[in-house]
């Protein structure tokens, strides 16, 4: 009987969190739309290429839009997998050919989420890797900043 | 019970006697003639040996040979293989991994190079163009499945 029951208790501690990630937001939630403008520090060096990931480390987020930079170098939209859009987790990447390129801190890409809930979402950066117009890894700095929510 | 019962006094012939004893007699010492016959065919035994490592260690460098002269004589002008596993066709820069910087590398290749290589076709279509950049950027982006 203690054998099933510490069986039973195993198998929803291995399930509940699956399920509790799936289930559709409560409808009396609130929901609000927020930009996260992300930013490229490389320095004196010129960013040509750029590629990072970003996770959600606290609150109910989606990715709705990803939008390019604030220089003209990299002004598209970047790369990004739109399967990740509804997601809390994204890849994120792209490269410029221009010859004018951005250097030490720039907007690069700013993202637009769904937030549900009142957790103060957090978020975790990683710059997989930055280039100079050669190509050659360069050192840089990744950062975010929350934008007012629309 | 008698005790003259215990000893009893076997009579036996002299021939079984005979042949009791040469049965139990330390046996001979083996020839000097004999063992080295012994050891020199352990000997030729022991020597071959050596010779299936050797056959067995030119085998191995030559398909080695075999392996290094079929990357350093790849024909690179032939069109990309479509068929080879994604992720080493889109690692441009061989780097063993695939990120932004492959197509970055193919894109300043196609920007400066006057004749498209038909290497750098990386979407199968037989075109160089901007849509095989798109398509390493895309691989580099790509969430991994299960992750999500």
């Amino acid at each position: 009987m203690k054998k099933t029951a510490l069986l039973m208790v195993c198998v929803l501690a291995a399930v509940l969190p699956q399920t509790a990630r799936t289930e559709p937001a409560d409808m009396n939630e609130p929901v609000r739309f927020a930009p996260l403008h992300i930013y490229i520090d490389s320095g004196q060096a010129p960013l040509a290429a750029y590629q990072f990931e970003l996770k959600t480390l606290a609150g109910q987020v989606r990715i709705v839009g990803v939008e390019g930079s604030e220089h003209a170098a990299f002004q598209h939209a970047p790369y990004y997998d739109t399967a990740a859009l509804m997601n809390d987790r994204i890849i994120i990447a792209a490269y410029s050919t221009d010859a004018e390129l951005p250097a030490g801190a720039t907007r690069i890409a700013t993202l637009h989420l769904q937030i549900t809930g009142d957790i103060e979402p957090d978020y975790e950066l990683i710059l997989t890797v930055a280039a100079d117009a050669d190509g050659r890894r360069t050192h840089a700095t990744i950062t975010y900043q929350k934008g007012e929510t629309e | 019970m008698n005790p003259k019962n215990d000893k009893t006094d076997f009579q036996t012939s002299e021939q079984f006697s005979k042949d009791l004893s040469s049965l139990f007699e330390p046996k001979q010492a083996v020839s000097p003639r004999v063992d080295r016959a012994v050891m020199d065919a352990a000997a030729r035994r022991l020597r071959r040996r050596p010779n299936l490592r050797r056959w067995a260690y030119w085998a191995a460098s030559a398909a080695a040979a075999m392996v290094v002269a079929g990357v350093l004589f790849m024909d690179f002008t032939k069109p990309a293989d479509i068929s080879a596993p994604v992720a080493l066709r889109n690692d441009i820069d061989r780097d063993g991994a695939v990120n932004i910087l492959d197509a970055f590398a193919l894109a300043r290749k196609i920007k400066s190079s006057d004749t498209a290589n038909l290497q750098w076709d990386m979407n199968g279509d037989s075109v160089v163009d901007q849509k095989d950049v798109d398509t390493v950027a895309m691989a580099a982006v790509k969430m991994k499945e299960g992750v999500l």
